[in-house]
């Protein structure tokens, strides 16, 4: 008996010892307070900021406000489950993400947990490795400049407001103006291509999220998108790191030299969630009550978006959701001044159906002209002169006043390229087919010409010219002007355009 | 699992024996974090304990003595520097967690 009681402590003793049991004894945080998304917690002495702290009911939070009583912890996963007197330890080491291919495809939490109930063949994305949500961006020297085109599939961006490849645009407007629509489409565009592409849900409701899942599975884009979603049901904790975890995540796919465009929808609700959290810990509110360090924490999540000199490259497109058309609003203002440009998006416009939405005049890109191919600049240099003249002489011919005739020929052309500006959603266009819109356009081969007999013009000119000038139609995907044996007969640009004006003829 | 499987262990080898054991750890634990003033602590046992006089002994008189059965043996002490969770619940928790540790390592490690 003596020895079976001598053997079964032997054996617990093993197995304390394995699990390490003993340090379950040592004194640990407990929670004095809890609500609204943030703990107060005492007894957590040595933990770091922005430490992980796992709670004894298998929620997680982030040590957030380090005082000298008592530490502020913002809480993540399974808030609600958390009580006053519960313990807390400090897990050691920052929130983190799992990232790599094993994600693509899928709907995950900041965490990296699927939200998604598809069964996925291959590994589960918590399985894969994993990397801290908050990172230092790139340094000065491992950064490139921006010089290659990130081709979007929506005209109007493409020729008057170009992207590259490493630029941080902001996509600027009003509540439901076709921002996140404008966003999906810069994704669908990627398919076929070699970007891969990230989409961070912020404060929006879950269905919402789903829909976005929904919609990118239907143009066949999800199997190079991740989906991260902190919907307005997480804790405020989880919608402010999403936008982190994102960039991560992205930040991963361009570590191994591929070029990854991630879109934060939206920094609106993200400073909104971490004003929520600020006011909760006690923080000093500055203006419209939002804390002193909100243009810091989007600087900081913006600064992680660039190209690199190694190769491959990230492309922020944060969306910012105004008011009443208040561009001067705190947070658009911020975001204005920290990105490379902006995307206005005008509510006038999309009632008019004019879609995009796009403000070409309010819409800028500090990149400009060096995030496009030399045909492209050439093709869409005269659009921002056309539209911005067009738009000042079109109340003149709106009230019938007779107009010289360069004023009618300028208001009719501006019409046309209006027209042919708008795009249905979902439906990008080839780079070569952007090309022949724009010189078409700018060099005034459809003056005249009604939209809808231009568009069949240009479609039928596009379909000839891979048959009957193949090294035209070479150049014009390229975006280099042809020369040598392509300039032959009279120029490449009088062989275009005498094609569009045949198939103009046959189209009308 | 694994914390079942703990508490089901420790409930095998007798609760009151267990009881004292950790009721000794906890003041090793307590002396450890330095003062706590008397009326400060907040105490909870799965059971009236014994080890009361013990626990008095280093805490003064707790502000309150909460009886909590899901706790299994030992005590749990609340107090503003911290807790010290001397449980057979907590060493099961801990037991758990460390068991999933181990179970995810292994699944990052294999190719």
């Amino acid at each position: 008996m003596i020895a079976s009681h001598q053997a079964l402590g032997r054996r617990l003793a093993a197995l304390g010892e394995a699990l390490d049991l003993r340090a379950a004894l040592r004194p640990r945080g407990s929670v004095i307070e809890v609500g609204d998304g943030v703990a107060r917690v005492a007894g957590l002495d040595g933990v770091g900021f922005e430490e992980l702290v796992a709670f004894d009911s298998g929620a997680l939070g982030l040590a957030y406000d380090l005082a000298a009583q008592h530490t502020g912890v913002v809480l993540l996963a399974g808030a609600g489950e958390v009580r006053a007197g519960e313990g807390v330890v400090a897990t050691g080491h920052p929130p983190e993400v799992p990232v790599g291919p094993a994600l693509l495809g899928r709907l995950v939490d900041p965490l990296g947990r699927p939200l998604d109930v598809r069964a996925t063949p291959g590994s589960a994305p918590t399985a894969a490795p994993r990397l801290p949500v908050f990172r230092p961006a790139p340094p000065l020297t491992a950064r490139a400049p921006v010089t290659i085109p990130l081709h979007t599939g929506v005209l109007v961006v493409d020729a008057a407001i170009p992207i590259g490849r490493g630029q941080r645009q902001l996509l600027v407007g009003d509540r439901n103006v076709g921002k996140t629509a404008l966003a999906l489409d810069f994704i669908a565009a990627q398919t076929p291509g070699d970007v891969m592409s990230v989409f961070v849900v912020v404060g929006q409701p879950f269905a919402r999220a789903l829909a976005i899942v929904e919609t990118l599975a239907d143009v066949g884009a999800l199997a190079r998108t991740v989906v991260v979603a902190a919907d307005a049901g997480a804790p405020p904790g989880m919608q402010y790191l999403a936008p982190y975890a994102g960039a991560t995540i992205a930040e991963s796919f361009a570590a191994d030299g591929r070029h990854v465009l991630v879109v934060y929808d939206d920094l609106t609700k993200h400073a909104d969630a971490y004003r929520e959290l600020a006011l909760l810990l006690g923080r000093p509110p500055g203006r419209e009550a939002y804390p002193g360090d909100i243009f810091h924490i989007h600087a900081e999540l913006l600064e992680r978006a660039t190209a690199l000199a190694a190769g491959g490259s990230v492309t922020a497109i944060p969306i910012a959701e105004t008011t009443s058309s208040d561009i001067s609003a705190y947070i658009p203002t911020n975001l204005i001044s920290i990105t490379d440009g902006q995307l206005y998006l005008d509510a006038a416009r999309f009632e008019r159906n004019r879609r995009p939405a796009v403000d070409i005049g309010r819409s800028v890109s500090r990149i400009g002209g060096a995030a496009q191919t030399p045909l492209m600049r050439r093709a869409a240099r005269s659009l921002r002169l056309t539209m911005a003249r067009f738009e000042a002489l079109e109340s003149l011919t709106r009230v019938g006043l007779d107009v010289d005739p360069n004023t009618k020929r300028a208001v009719e052309r501006g019409r046309l390229v209006r027209e042919l500006l708008c795009q249905p959603r979902l439906q990008p266009i080839p780079v070569a087919s952007e090309i022949l819109v724009l010189l078409a356009t700018g060099e005034g081969w459809l003056d005249g010409a009604a939209p809808a007999v231009a568009r069949r013009a240009l479609g039928e000119a596009l379909r000839r010219l891979g048959a009957e000038a193949p090294d035209l139609a070479r150049a014009l995907v390229d975006g280099r002007e042809p020369d040598g044996a392509a300039a032959e007969g009279g120029g490449w640009l009088e062989r275009l355009r005498a094609l569009v004006a045949e198939c103009l003829a046959r189209a009308s | 699992m694994a914390a079942a499987a703990v508490e089901r262990l420790l409930a095998s080898i007798g609760a009151p024996a267990l009881g004292t054991m950790l009721v000794a750890e906890a003041c090793a634990e307590l002396a450890l974090l330095g003062h706590v003033a008397p009326g400060e602590a907040v105490v909870a046992s799965a059971r009236p304990s014994a080890a009361r006089a013990r626990l008095e002994a280093v805490l003064g008189a707790p502000r309150e003595w909460r009886i909590r059965p899901e706790l299994g043996a030992g005590v749990r002490v609340d107090t503003a520097r911290g807790q010290v969770d001397a449980t057979a619940l907590g060493l099961a928790r801990h037991a758990a967690a460390a068991v999933a540790e181990a179970v995810q390592a292994g699944a990052e490690a294999a190719p």
